[in-house]
């Protein structure tokens, strides 16, 4: 069971992402539990800034009227942040490449700036249309699995 | 965005404006630098205003660099602060811009 739950709600509009980076650094430097600092906490950020800018763009269409909810759970070792839309379901891939810097690719730089700054990723459907985008950030470094960085877990009980 | 621009000799320093490079502010920014790179071969970013980049923000700077480099120019990065030059790294752009620690050093290099 998580220690604690905190959740924002904001609409898909890009300038509502300030906002979400704030919640989510307000929740950290308040987190009852060993405190997320420094790089970790700005890769978190980074993270859910960059899930929410796909969200509106690729889930949602850039439509500005529709709902992000995202939920911080605090756990004595991770902090898990699950973000919820309705719009359309991304993919689970099995990894994420680097990104091609020769200026021909105007997409993908965020799946891999994700995958780089968070521990696990993870995205689920659910039956009544809500898809979920889940981070994982342990609070203490820990050797990433074999394979790419940001590995995305394949099995729910993975987290 | 109103973009600042200071120009000695052949280059010109772009000074980046408010705390933050991101989605939000892409596209304002694409219809300003346009003429900047359409008019300049070596171009410097100054980002010592800039407390926070994302991906679109990179993907934004990436196009500038090839549209320079297509005219063979010359692109260059100064001024970033520590959380700007840590998703520098992560996104491997030290391999493919020139990043200066500070204006003058970037100047000197491209003058």
């Amino acid at each position: 069971m998580p220690q604690s739950i905190h959740r924002i709600e904001i609409q898909s509009q890009l300038e509502n992402l300030p906002g979400a980076r704030l919640f989510v650094r307000k929740f950290c430097q308040k987190d009852p539990c060993q405190r997320l600092a420094g790089e970790d906490l700005w890769q978190l950020e980074l993270a859910v800034h960059e899930a929410a800018t796909n969200i509106i763009r690729h889930a949602y269409g850039n439509r500005t009227d529709q709902r992000i909810l995202i939920e911080i759970e605090a756990f004595e070792e991770r902090l898990m942040v699950h973000l919820n839309h309705w719009g359309k379901p991304f993919v689970q891939r099995g990894s994420v490449s680097p990104p091609v810097l020769d200026g021909t690719s105007k997409s993908g730089f965020g799946l891999y700036l994700i995958e780089r700054c968070v521990d696990r990723v993870r995205y689920e459907c659910t039956p009544t249309g809500k898809n979920i985008i889940s981070l994982l950030k342990y609070r203490t470094r820990v050797t990433p699995p074999q394979g790419p960085p940001g590995r995305p877990f394949k099995q729910k009980g993975d987290f | 965005m109103n973009l600042e621009m200071e120009k000695t000799g052949t280059v010109v320093i772009v000074i980046m404006p408010g705390e933050t490079f991101e989605a939000a502010a892409v596209e304002d920014f694409k219809h300003n630098i346009a003429p900047v790179i359409e008019d300049n071969t070596h171009v410097i970013f100054d980002l010592s205003n800039i407390r926070f980049l994302d991906s679109m923000g990179c993907g934004a700077l990436l196009s500038c660099h090839r549209k320079l480099k297509e005219k063979e120019g010359k692109m260059g990065l100064c001024c970033a602060q520590k959380q700007v030059s840590a998703i520098f790294d992560l996104m491997g752009f030290p391999q493919l811009f020139d990043v200066f620690e500070t204006r003058e050093e970037a100047l000197e290099a491209y003058s």
